[in-house]
């Protein structure tokens, strides 16, 4: 359920000359796509793969949890978006392919590749430094990102199991108590 | 009048425009709206209230964050300030807020009343038997300390320990059952919410309630407010998507809640001289979560059962707060956890053994505290603007070191902040650890579930934009009857507050009829 919503607004990073930088060069190398299971509403193919990839970092699962990609996080966070007013799903939008830029991360934070082709521990430390940014519109991108991919994937009763919760009881609904 | 259906309507499955007129349009059908309603309906005035989220009845409910959230909530869920630095849960349904609220019930403190006397004019409200009255119709009553769920019992014996005053809470519920699913839509109507109470009032006393619809405006002209404009919305949809509805109304009111309210005027053209959205309070919420070798199950029982004001008066110039368990169901507990990957997998892990506590800090009450801004965005989105100085730097460090004191003195294994690298405590000596960690927006996770103010009530024109009766000043017939009107936060849970002026105000609407 976390924001995410506007993370540009009064900020500067995605001013003009990054923008440039990104589009050249390091950019080239090219994102590993991932194909949706449904028909995309609100993300770009593109778009959709980097919050694939981010979204298996935020929740790798383990234990009797799935990885993120098993309960279809991004899917469930692309239709959430195509319910929201299209600023929010053109802000995460333009998050996801921030994120992914070479270019930008190598100006930032030193990182060569596009984040969906780098290693897990290349991506962990690509989206711990958008969490501890001294920008900060990278820093409420990342929040945005981690509020929605939580929400998405702990709200799936498929992970239930995985943290303990029995889900809500099934005679509640018809009217009785918690056992 | 056209599509003369009355009762409860939903304009989402209307072919035609909706144009009709009426005594009074209430925009928004939540705490204020609803008491409001059922008032003026049963003095046989002909109400319309407009509501742009669903009805809900129990049946249809799964119970479900992932339904919940997204249907019941504003901005599907995702609500935040500008910055993100606050998650902020308000609600958008029929029956607003108190559809998904807690049902934790104080009536205003009297230390609050003296200061909005002292501070913005607010004088004799006489407000006792507006309360009788709320608390008759809601069943508002103490829920019995044996009915205390273990993540409620933890703040009791915490502060019992501590020698801290805690106490039992009130609640508006009848034939509870003790679930902990308040949050999402009660199952069993033990929550004595908008919808099966006032509204129901309402609509019998030939209220008509028309939901799905979004209100754009209140078309006003010169001081006279003529009606409002706005248009259906369905349920997925990203904005509206429906017939146009216009409603001409001898009065109109807004009742569209804290943040939509005040955007409600400044789409209207009425900006109160500046005032409007500023000093909008959301009782700012940090958290500290326990984990304890017992079984504590947070997604089971009655989400708030305890309370302790122990903290709320820390003097003249530091900000009080007070302190409340937090029902944790893994959607929720997910979005409080500060980490990622393997860290946050543990923690969810830990869910049937964490405690989750709570300290809601009381803004707008020190010299120069003017809370936060709601404002419009240059594409029509509400923004909210919040800026926590070190006033706040400083309560959020004293709070959490409270509640980690609480838990450690409850028998917790250990204590956790939200911070992004969480301060974790297993001693009382670890309390201090607190010292070195940083506060505010972004260090840690801050939550609002208690919007007020944005059109604050006073007796200064030039500072409060609501006069005494709840009239937007400049505008004869235009009232303003919810939680924007507070002039400051509560230092409790406001929807009692927003019952009793709702209450009071119905004779100063009618009046204008
Ligand atoms: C999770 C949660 C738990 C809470 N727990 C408690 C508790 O235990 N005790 C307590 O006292 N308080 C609690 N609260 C807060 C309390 O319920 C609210 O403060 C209260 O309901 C606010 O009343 P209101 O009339 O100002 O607005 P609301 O009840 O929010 O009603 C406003 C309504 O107006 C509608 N609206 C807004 N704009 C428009 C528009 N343009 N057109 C049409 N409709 C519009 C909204 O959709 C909404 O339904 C809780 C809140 C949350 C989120
Ligand atoms: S605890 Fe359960 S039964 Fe009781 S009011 Fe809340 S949702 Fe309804």
């Amino acid at each position: 359920m976390t924001p995410s919503r506007r993370f540009f607004l009064g900020g500067t990073l995605a001013g003009a000359g990054l923008l440039a930088l990104g589009g050249v060069g390091l950019s080239a190398q090219s994102s590993v796509m991932v194909a949706p299971d449904a028909p995309l509403r609100a993300l770009t193919p593109r778009q959709f793969s980097v919050l694939v990839a981010v979204a298996d970092r935020v929740c790798p699962g383990g234990g009797a949890l799935p990885v993120a990609r098993e309960v279809g996080v991004a899917g469930a966070i692309d239709r959430l978006l195509s319910t929201m007013h299209p600023g929010d799903a053109a802000e995460l939008g333009q998050a996801l392919d921030l994120i992914e830029n070479a270019a930008i991360a190598l100006v930032l934070d030193g990182r060569a590749r596009p984040f969906t082709a780098c290693d897990p521990a290349a991506q962990d430390a690509a989206l711990r430094a958008w969490a501890t940014s001294g920008i900060t519109l990278r820093r409420k991108a990342f929040l945005a990102l981690k509020g929605l991919i939580a929400s998405a994937y702990h709200a799936n009763p498929a992970t239930y199991a995985g943290v303990g919760y029995p889900g809500p009881p099934p005679g509640l609904v018809a009217g009785g108590g918690i056992p | 009048m056209s599509g003369a259906q009355t009762g409860w309507v939903d304009a989402s499955t209307m072919s035609a425009p909706l144009s009709r007129t009426c005594d009074v349009v209430i925009v928004g059908s939540g705490a204020g709206g609803a008491v409001l309603a059922a008032g003026l309906a049963a003095q046989g005035l002909d109400v319309i209230v407009l509501e742009e989220g669903g009805r809900y009845q129990a049946s249809d409910l799964t119970l479900q964050e992932g339904d919940a959230f997204p249907a019941l909530y504003q901005d599907r869920g995702t609500r935040g300030t500008s910055d993100l630095g606050v998650t902020i849960m308000q609600g958008r349904a029929v029956g607003g807020t108190t559809m998904v609220n807690w049902t934790t019930c104080f009536r205003t403190p009297e230390r609050i009343l003296a200061h909005w006397a002292a501070e913005h004019g607010v004088e004799d409200l006489a407000l006792a038997p507006h309360f009788d009255a709320v608390e008759a119709r809601l069943n508002i009553h103490t829920w019995p300390a044996e009915m205390a769920n273990a993540n409620n019992r933890t703040l009791q014996r915490g502060c019992e320990a501590l020698g801290w005053e805690v106490r039992p809470l009130r609640r508006n519920v009848k034939g509870c059952a003790n679930s902990g699913y308040c949050g999402v839509g009660c199952p069993v109507d033990g929550k004595q919410a908008m919808g099966i109470t006032y509204l129901q009032d309402a609509v019998e006393a030939g209220a008509t309630v028309i939901s799905r619809v979004r209100v754009d405006h209140v078309d006003v002209a010169g001081r006279s407010a003529r009606g409002v404009v706005g248009r259906a919305m369905s349920a997925e949809a990203s904005g509206p998507d429906g017939v146009d509805v216009r409603i001409d109304a001898k009065v109109v009111v807004s009742s569209a809640g804290a943040i939509n309210g005040p955007a409600l005027m400044l789409r209207s053209g009425l900006d109160g001289g500046g005032r409007v959205g500023r000093r909008t309070f959301l009782h700012p919420v940090v958290a500290i979560v326990g984990r304890y070798a017992e079984r504590i199950a947070p997604f089971y029982g009655a989400p708030q059962a305890m309370g302790s004001h122990h903290p709320i008066d820390r003097g003249p110039d530091r900000i009080g707060y007070f302190l409340e368990a937090a029902p944790l169901q893994p959607m929720l507990a997910s979005v409080a956890a500060s980490q990622i990957g393997a860290p946050l997998a543990a923690f969810m892990q830990a869910l049937p053994h964490l405690s989750g506590l709570l300290a809601l800090t009381v803004d707008g009450l020190l010299p120069g505290d003017e809370g936060g801004t709601t404002r419009l965005g240059s594409d029509g989105r509400i923004v909210v603007d919040y800026a926590f100085g070190p006033a706040y730097e400083e309560a959020f460090r004293s709070a959490m070191q409270d509640l980690a004191r609480i838990h450690l003195a409850a028998g917790a294994e250990l204590a956790g902040s939200l911070h992004q690298t969480p301060v974790v405590m297993r001693r009382d000596a670890d309390v201090r650890l607190l010292e070195d960690a940083a506060y505010g927006a972004h260090a840690h996770r801050i939550f609002s579930a208690h919007q007020m103010g944005g059109l604050c009530m006073g007796a200064d024109p030039a500072r409060h934009p609501v006069d005494l009766q709840h009239r937007m000043r400049g505008v004869d017939n235009l009232f303003v009857v919810d939680g924007s009107v507070l002039p400051t936060a509560l230092g409790v849970n406001p929807s009692q507050t927003i019952y009793g002026l709702a209450h009071r105000a119905r004779g100063f609407v009618a009046d204008a009829v």
